[in-house]
């Protein structure tokens, strides 16, 4: 039973989001597998928590388990590696994500670098200057 | 928080990762080297110390010795990333190394202008190694402008402003990742040029000052030369009087000439494709000779002329067709009639 749903939330719910995740929880008391499934980058712009390895992000956008995000503080504006998202929580209205650094980098990246780089497509350059745009707002 | 693509990410993650000093072996660059391809142990040897050890380098050579193959496989050997590829031409200016002003299609304003990075300024931006092929083609001192003293290891002020936050942009040599205002040539960018040792007389001189920075390795004709054409004319099942007649030809041509083995795999590919649209053995030899071989004859002697065509007239057997052909051709570029 338990890899039938597994199977099912592979197949046709991950990509409709956490809310969907949290209803099945619901109904099974069934835990979201954390591996097995195709893991999805993200960029984050924030500052993580006293703990040194919690954000706390505003909006469901599907992330889950095992996926990876390339996280910029939000003062520094530089990436000094990639994370893996351990849990994921909702409090509130809002969502709590526990992150484990995944790969150091030796010279952390900044938004400007990003932004010159010519290997950097311009979808993921876009994304980069609407996260800027959101905190000089 | 946005989702970014795996290409993206893994980019990212490379950028951040790439060594900061050059240390290329030349067992790594025959990884990304065709098997088929020759090139002595001692030329990869010269090229990866001189790379380790802090200099540019320029590779010079006869035609067809393969120096941008080598020099893209040095490139993805060092640096596990593609490299810009570019070729220098006469109209070469700043413009197109540093960059200069553009009008800002991004910004509402008609009027607006931005700084747009020139080459080989951005292939420092990014990390990448440039490879400049041709580089005699460009008046080089003219090209490079403020970028010698980059290519040394200097900084140096650009005569430009970032217009938004109007601070002038700098280039300096330093291992950290470039900003919008300071463009940084981390220690282990590297540009490869190459250069064919034949025009060099007939094209831009490079100043003293421009080699100066760079170590200039010569690429000459592998080993057993004769033995390779042989046997990558003979894997192509290649007819046996050709394959002993383009042996004779590069014994006799090499002593007026050195052409690299490029050509002759380019004139086996020919006559591969050629015969399969006919039987006219001979006349299609002599197109893959006017095609690929008689081009470089141009601006030899006549009696080298007239050695190489009577060894290739061997081949024809009275095939008068092949002949005349061949004839024209050598006529039309060294001016030389064939006996």
């Amino acid at each position: 039973m338990s890899n039938n749903i597994n199977q099912a939330l592979r197949e046709t719910l991950r990509p409709e989001g956490l809310e969907h995740l949290e209803a099945l929880n619901n109904l099974f008391g069934y835990e979201p597998p954390s591996d097995g499934g195709e893991e999805c980058y993200w960029i984050a712009l924030a500052k993580l928590g006293s703990d040194n390895s919690t954000i706390i992000s505003s909006k469901y956008e599907g992330i889950k388990i095992g996926d990876i995000v390339l996280l910029f503080d939000s003062e520094t504006k530089t990436c000094s590696g990639s994370s893996k998202v351990n849990s994921v929580s909702k409090v509130n209205d809002q969502i709590m994500i526990v992150l484990t650094k995944e790969v150091s980098f030796d010279t952390p990246i900044s938004f400007e670098t990003i932004k010159i780089n010519s290997i950097i497509s311009n979808d993921c350059k876009k994304i980069i200057a609407d996260l800027e745009g959101s905190i000089n707002a | 928080m946005p989702k970014i693509s795996v290409d993206d990410y893994n980019t990212i993650v490379k950028m951040a990762k790439m060594p900061k000093r050059v240390n290329v072996q030349p067992d790594n660059v025959k990884g990304f080297l065709d098997s088929s391809f020759v090139v002595s142990d001692s030329v990869l040897g010269q090229i990866c110390a001189a790379l380790n050890s802090g200099n540019h380098i320029i590779l010079s050579g006869p035609p067809g010795t393969g120096k941008t193959t080598i020099a893209q496989a040095v490139a993805m050997a060092a640096r596990g990333v593609e490299p810009i590829m570019t070729t220098a031409t006469a109209d070469w200016t700043t413009f197109d190394t540093v960059g200069g002003y553009m009008p800002d299609l991004a910004s509402s304003s008609p009027n607006a202008l931005t700084f747009e990075t020139g080459i080989i300024l951005q292939s420092m931006i990014d990390r990448r190694w440039i490879i400049v092929d041709e580089i005699n083609r460009a008046p080089i001192d003219k090209a490079i402008g403020q970028l010698f003293t980059v290519l040394s290891g200097g900084d140096v002020l650009l005569p430009f402003r970032n217009i938004k936050t109007c601070n002038r942009l700098k280039v300096v040599s330093d291992n950290f990742f470039s900003s919008e205002d300071v463009f940084s040539r981390s220690d282990d960018w590297r540009m490869i040029a190459t250069m064919n040792e034949y025009d060099k007389n007939a094209l831009f001189d490079l100043s003293y000052a421009f080699m100066r920075r760079f170590a200039i390795i010569r690429i000459g004709l592998p080993d057993k030369y004769d033995e390779v054409v042989v046997n990558w004319a003979t894997e192509a099942k290649v007819d046996a009087s050709i394959i002993s007649n383009l042996q004779e030809i590069t014994a006799s041509y090499m002593a007026s000439r050195e052409i690299g083995p490029a050509i002759f795999k380019s004139i086996i590919a020919y006559i591969t494709e050629r015969t399969k649209m006919g039987t006219d053995y001979g006349l299609y030899y002599a197109e893959s000779l006017a095609i690929y071989l008689v081009p470089q004859l141009q601006g030899i002697d006549e009696e080298a002329v007239h050695e190489i065509t009577t060894v290739v007239k061997k081949c024809f057997s009275g095939n008068y067709d092949a002949e005349k052909f061949f004839a024209d051709n050598v006529y039309a570029i060294t001016g030389y009639r064939v006996a």
